[in-house]
């Protein structure tokens, strides 16, 4: 039996584990890797491939340690991600600036806003916008009465609009104005 | 203790295939008549017992109402899609709108969910299994399409999950033949896996290095298939009907479905000879009601000019793999070939052709996906002894690049196409109205700029955020795809740090509840039946 070793090989991935789980927030992606910065693109792949066989979570599907097997998991997403970025000549070269500057993880900037829908988004007419907003300031200020008020004027303005009627609808089951068959 | 037996699950399109691994043997599951591959076909009989497998493929002729066939190219899809509306216009069998913008399909036994039918036949191939091992079997590892999307991907698990079986894996099906190919062979190459099914292509290129596989990229093409092949030669038979009696076949939907029984016939024969002749019995009635029959008689080279368009698509679609890949087609040392159209001496020539080589010729194309599943099955099972190294890694991609609609009808790619999984990407999201409480995020999957030539996931929404200014309140959202290829969304408030309620609902599939409510025996949830 090998039970001492694969004991000390458990322990010797717990550990490695457990430091690259503490190092999420600060650890660069040479770390996940094992590897210097100066690494060639060969040692990359090599290295990739030695963590993989280490800590990728299909080898501790059945893990009875929950907590571990999610430390795991989140390590090698990093790991992965450490791969994708540094075996790219160009985002590795953009990493490495980054990581002058002390960003440890490649993250783009994000345009902002850009990605949501306006709350009034699908509200044709100015009229409907402008109750609908009252409606949704009355209903930050859990105004439910003042809230379903102005959806209800909102509606008017513009009969059978999704968006407007689903507020309505939803204050009226909140304030219990609608009656339930039955 | 011996580690669970884990069942190897290809569903397939026409076929499924079971297997086992018990120990270091491979184990095709067969049915009782010594079947090594089982048709996908559940028939709904009239004395209410529902069947399976060959036997149902022999009532499509006698009852197709209630035969139900070919409905992976229904599952995770929107009742309006145009994948369901194809198979509409052709299935003899009624599809209508259920819950969810689902399929759903309706027999003399009852109207049943997409899922609830794949569910029948892995109970199927669960109920053989046993029955064969003689013990139960309650894990499977289950294998798609490599480029099914995320709805079709948790239809499938929802599936095997109704047909009593903890789905430990959706595996590719390419990446199932690779590990196959591959497995205990310590190989170090790049191979091409060419998948041509009934329904579907995919190609899929993967570095091999000793246990390690890494897919580099893979490609496909979801209406693409031996079927096509099928519809084309039924085109034919019904063009020479039509000039020798004048009659459109076309009108008479039992007539179609004997044609296309005759048509895989004629397809399978041509693959060991150099012409098939066939004879129908009384497709028609003529004049005075007097039955006709139908003689065709087809060369394989008469064939192959037929479909030889069918078959150059999938080579399109292997020029854009391989370009993904960064691989040069002269750097494959080797190609297997999956899926029963491969068998046609007709794909093979064209393939030996595109890769300047001969494809592997002692692979079974029909099993060789289960074998794989079934591997991987039993590598997650394989004892977490961490000292010992795993006898196979699979490293597989995301097929699909994910993205979120943005203003002016966009979409913003989050994830890449061809990414390893498991990934996370993040991305800030910040209120663009005063005291927005909730934001709905649109997510699709697809490589488009515009966001509805892309397929439609479904709708990411957050809730409960903090009123305040626009513009002030900024949520990273964490989009990760996890090692089944699917995706799960994470939500939190980078200022509190406040996770926020995030659930994408996905259209197209049962939600939880449905799914729980459909559960046969679930103990929790209510029984089915009425006492």
């Amino acid at each position: 039996m090998a039970a001492p070793t694969t004991h000390q090989a458990a322990e010797e991935v717990r550990a490695l584990v457990e430091e690259l789980f503490a190092g999420l927030d600060h650890l660069p992606y040479y770390a996940f890797l094992g590897i210097t910065p100066g690494a060639t693109p060969g040692h990359i792949q090599e290295a990739f491939y030695r963590r993989a066989e280490k800590l990728h979570p299909d080898r501790f599907f059945n893990l009875s340690d929950l907590e571990l097997r999610n430390q795991i998991y989140e390590v090698y997403k990093r790991v992965a991600e450490a791969y994708r970025v540094l075996e790219s000549p160009a985002a590795r070269k953009e990493y490495d600036e980054g990581l002058a500057r002390g960003q440890f993880r490649l993250i783009r900037q994000e345009r902002e806003g850009l990605n949501l829908k306006q709350p009034d988004e699908g509200i044709e007419s100015p009229q409907a916008k402008r109750f609908f907003r009252l409606g949704l300031d009355a209903l930050h200020a859990k105004d439910l009465k003042g809230a379903h008020m102005n959806f209800t004027f909102a509606l008017s303005m513009e009969p059978g609009n999704a968006v407007i009627k689903a507020q309505v609808a939803d204050l009226e089951a909140k304030l219990g104005l609608k009656k339930r068959p039955g | 203790m011996s580690a669970p037996i884990v069942l190897g699950i290809d569903l397939g399109t026409s076929n499924s295939v079971g297997a086992v691994m018990q120990g270091d043997r491979i184990i095709i599951v067969p049915d009782a008549e010594g079947n090594r591959i089982h048709p996908s076909v559940v028939s709904f009989h009239p004395s209410g017992n529902v069947i399976c497998g060959h036997k149902a493929k022999a009532r499509r002729i006698v009852d197709p109402e209630n035969t139900v066939f070919s409905t992976k190219r229904l599952i995770g899809r929107r009742f309006s899609s145009p994948e369901v509306r194809a198979v509409r216009a052709r299935a003899p069998y009624v599809i209508k709108e259920g819950p969810s913008e689902q399929p759903m399909i309706a027999t003399r036994g009852g109207e049943f969910t997409v899922p609830q039918v794949g569910a029948i036949v892995l109970n199927y191939l669960k109920q053989l299994a046993e029955v064969h091992l003689g013990q139960p079997v309650a894990h499977a590892v289950v294998t798609v399409p490599a480029n099914f999307n995320d709805g079709q991907r948790e239809a499938t698990k929802a599936a095997g999950r109704l047909a009593g079986l903890e789905v430990l894996r959706i595996l590719n099906e390419p990446t199932a033949a690779a590990l196959a190919y591959g497995y205990g062979k310590s190989l170090q190459s790049r191979i091409a896996i060419f998948d041509f099914g009934g329904g579907t292509f995919d190609i899929t290129i993967l570095r091999l290095q000793q246990r390690i596989f890494e897919v580099l990229a893979t490609a496909g093409d979801t209406y693409l298939g031996g079927d096509d092949i099928d519809l084309r030669l039924v085109d034919a038979m019904i063009q020479a009907f039509l000039t020798v009696h004048g009659i459109d076949l076309r009108q008479a939907p039992l007539a179609v479905q004997r044609l296309r029984a005759v048509a895989e016939q004629v397809k399978c024969q041509l693959s060991d000879r150099a012409r098939a002749m066939v004879r129908v019995q009384e497709i028609a009635h003529g004049q005075g009601g007097a039955a006709l029959d139908f003689s065709f008689s087809l060369t394989r080279d008469g064939m192959n000019a037929k479909v030889v368009d069918i078959v150059d698509r999938a080579f399109v679609v292997c020029d854009e793999a391989l370009r993904l890949a960064g691989t040069d087609v002269s750097q494959i040392d080797d190609m297997v070939l999956v899926g029963g159209t491969t068998k046609m001496p007709l794909v093979r020539d064209r393939v030996r052709q595109y890769f300047g080589k001969e494809p592997r010729a002692d692979i079974n194309p029909d099993e060789v996906v289960a074998v794989g599943a079934a591997i991987q099955g039993a590598t997650l099972m394989q004892d977490v002894g961490a000292g010992e190294r795993p006898k196979a890694l699979l490293l597989d991609v995301t097929p699909r690049a994910l993205g979120v609609a943005t203003v002016g009808g966009y979409a913003d790619t989050i994830i890449q196409r061809n990414a390893q999984v498991p990934i996370e990407q993040n991305r800030i999201f910040t209120t663009s109205a005063d005291h927005q409480t909730q934001v709905v995020i649109q997510v699709c999957q697809g490589e488009s700029r515009r966001f509805d030539e892309n397929t439609a996931l479904g709708e990411l929404k957050l809730e409960g955020l903090r009123a305040a200014r626009r513009g002030e309140v900024r949520i990273v959202v964490t989009f990760e795809i996890d090692t089944d290829g699917i995706l799960r969304v994470k939500a939190k408030d980078e200022e509190t740090g406040n996770t926020q309620g995030a659930t994408i609902h996905v259209l197209g599939t049962m939600t939880e509840a449905e799914i729980q409510a459909a559960m046969p025996q679930d103990a929790g949830g209510r029984a089915p039946g009425q006492e």
